[in-house]
């Protein structure tokens, strides 16, 4: 797969023969970019592997698992068709370089529990080059920050090595962001991603990394898309562009991709549109959420506190139901449909804070 | 299992019959206290019950898979004879206070999936009260996540937080903070939960030391922790603990940093060989 950009080729593409993949997720941009686009031939070539994350969190890099998190969530809902299963590592110590050797591990154990060759299962890592030209302007901040990579680590990361490969070794972060921007990853990949490497702050702004992703998207990114340094990515995006909670499940955050986002998930159902998951959920409205009414279908769900007992109205006109001891006695009076619309309501208003 | 300790007596015990435990992790001291009793006494009068850990994690609470995750894989270390499910949560929205409506979520679908009821499988949480009048709070420059002001001393509604209820538990409901910190020093968990734990509830830094919750830990802790034991404000825990308490690396496997607690663990495998 190829993106010609004007900041240069970005190209990653799975072989012939590969009976998974497995990506190094940091929880940044450049990792969750290179996941969509193995992820986007697997559908597009009907590969049917599956892919494999690593994650490994620790003392200096204590958001990687949440970003990473939020990576693999947003790309399971778009690509509901593909098993994504990510292995996440957590660590008090300090493992600064040998971090890498832990996602390894993750990878070799996966490659035998599996029998898969070296070649039929590789370690895919997102790894750019430093920038490219004087354009970026360093300014060195007080304090500690993570050194940048090698200036030319190329020799030592092949673009497709035997077990390893790293695509993006020869270009810069630029490049990235344009895929992003082509792609349409922008909004999201700007809200769920994080590059900093502060050892106090989640964002500091100041360290070598965040520096250069600011530069990238300055670079790159029209300026009405480009948030405001300490801006709340998602509260920007929905006011000066309009874009809707409900387009926020996968990783293309637009009308067109939701729309084809709800025909793809009526082919692939999830979790949340099962009925054991709707009723679970409403279940735990109750118990949890103090929610003693619930709107099903034409009817409803009534908790009387006084009484202690449910009772239920199906709206086809045969009056109530009930009374009964507890939650579950009421499903059989409405249709799976109904219970299902009922608790995505209850989610969606919980989540967004919005009325559907 | 009770524990006592100079401010009280830390009590939480698993009910008779019960098929599984559900608890919620939020990365902080409280729970983990929970977490580790709760597998004590699995162990301890050999239930042979699983236990499902529910974390989640939202755009103000970026930390908490980290140090709900160090939590988790700690407790494995110490009980392996134990079976620790973790089911994580995580969003982008600022879902604030609805937080435990998605712990309930994840709480009910083990509930639905393995067919118990509610008072065969609970969902515990490590909930204290607020601090007495001893706590006196320094109002931050920054914004904070305010304190519950249903949990204010005298005020708690055990209706709304049952200490065991059907289907979910909050024992230490009545009692504050230092007890749970007089409790984990007194069970040799303190240089551990210091260092694997936070409280911080800042949205900008790991660990800034003013906000609520940080205050409070601090006031828990020089209430209940020797002052020799208290590492100096800004420095890194597992570097400090590690000069000057001698606490080797292994020891760092289970929750208890000790040699006698490393030892125990090394005993508890040889004899034990199919947990190693």
């Amino acid at each position: 797969m190829k993106l010609t950009t004007k900041h240069g080729t970005i190209e990653a593409t799975i072989e012939p023969g590969t009976k998974a993949v497995m990506v190094s997720v940091s929880g940044g941009m450049d990792s969750a970019t290179l996941l969509y686009m193995l992820c986007k031939q697997i559908r597009d070539n009907n590969l049917g592997i599956p892919v494999y994350t690593g994650t490994a969190s620790y003392s200096s890099d204590r958001v990687a698992t949440f970003h990473a998190s939020l990576v693999v969530k947003h790309m399971r809902k778009e690509f509901p068709d593909i098993t994504i299963n990510p292995v996440y590592w957590t660590g008090e110590d300090y493992v600064g370089t040998n971090k890498s050797q832990l996602i390894e591990t993750m990878y070799s154990d996966i490659r035998i529990k599996n029998n898969w060759t070296q070649q039929e299962f590789k370690l895919w890592w997102g790894v750019t080059a430093n920038p490219m030209d004087d354009s970026f302007k360093f300014v060195e901040p007080e304090g500690h920050y993570m050194v940048p990579r090698e200036p030319d680590h190329s020799p030592s990361k092949p673009r497709y090595g035997k077990h390893y490969t790293n695509p993006f070794a020869l270009i810069d972060k630029r490049s990235v962001v344009a895929a992003q921007l082509e792609y349409g990853l922008f909004e999201c990949y700007t809200t769920i991603t994080n590059s900093c490497t502060s050892l106090t702050e989640y964002q500091c702004n100041t360290c070598w990394w965040c520096q250069e992703r600011r530069w990238a998207i300055k670079q790159v990114a029209p300026d009405n898309l480009i948030v405001p340094v300490g801006g709340d990515p998602l509260k920007y995006y929905q006011v000066h562009h309009g874009i809707r909670p409900e387009w926020r499940a996968g990783v293309r955050w637009n009308k067109q991709a939701y729309q084809e986002h709800l025909e793809m998930i009526q082919k692939h159902p999830q979790e949340e549109d099962s009925i054991e998951w709707a009723k679970r959920y409403i279940e735990g409205q109750y118990h949890d959420g103090g929610i003693e009414q619930f709107a099903v279908g034409k009817g409803y769900i009534k908790y009387d506190v006084i009484k202690d007992e449910f009772s239920t109205n199906n709206g086809k006109g045969s009056g109530s139901q009930g009374p009964y001891e507890d939650l579950y006695h009421c499903w059989q009076w409405f249709a799976d449909a109904d219970v299902i619309e009922c608790a995505k309501k209850l989610r969606f208003s919980q989540v967004t804070g919005h009325e559907e | 299992m009770e524990i006592s300790t100079k401010f009280g007596v830390l009590e939480a015990t698993i009910p008779d019959n019960q098929k599984g435990v559900g608890i919620a992790i939020s990365g902080g001291m409280d729970s983990a206290t929970l977490f580790y009793m709760l597998c004590k006494q699995i162990r301890d009068k050999n239930l042979n019950i699983p236990i499902y850990c529910y974390v989640v994690a939202y755009d103000y609470d970026r930390g908490c898979l980290y140090n709900g995750g160090l939590v988790i894989k700690h407790m494995r270390k110490e009980f392996p004879d134990i079976e620790i499910n973790a089911q994580m949560f995580a969003t982008a929205e600022a879902i604030g206070s609805i937080k435990s409506h998605f712990v309930s979520a994840m709480y009910h679908q083990t509930l639905r999936k393995n067919n118990w009821t509610g008072t065969e499988f609970r969902l515990w949480y490590g909930l204290t009260s607020n601090p007495d009048s001893s706590f006196k709070f320094k109002q931050p420059s920054e914004w904070f996540v305010t304190p519950d002001a249903a949990r204010t001393p005298g005020k708690v509604n055990l209706t709304h937080k049952p200490r065991y209820g059907i289907g979910v538990c909050h024992p230490f409901v009545l009692i504050d903070k230092r007890l749970i910190v007089a409790a984990v020093h007194e069970l040799d968990l303190w240089y551990c939960f210091d260092v694997i734990t936070n409280s911080c509830t800042n949205i900008k830094q790991y660990d800034c030391g003013t906000c609520w919750w940080c205050q409070e830990r601090q006031w828990a802790v020089e209430a209940a922790i020797p002052p020799e034991d208290h590492p100096p404000k800004k420095t890194q825990k597992l570097i400090h603990y590690g000069l000057t308490k001698g606490i080797d690396k292994n020891w760092r496997d289970g929750v208890i940093w000790t040699k006698d607690g490393y030892e125990q663990r090394q005993k508890f495998l040889k004899n034990n060989p199919k947990f190693a």
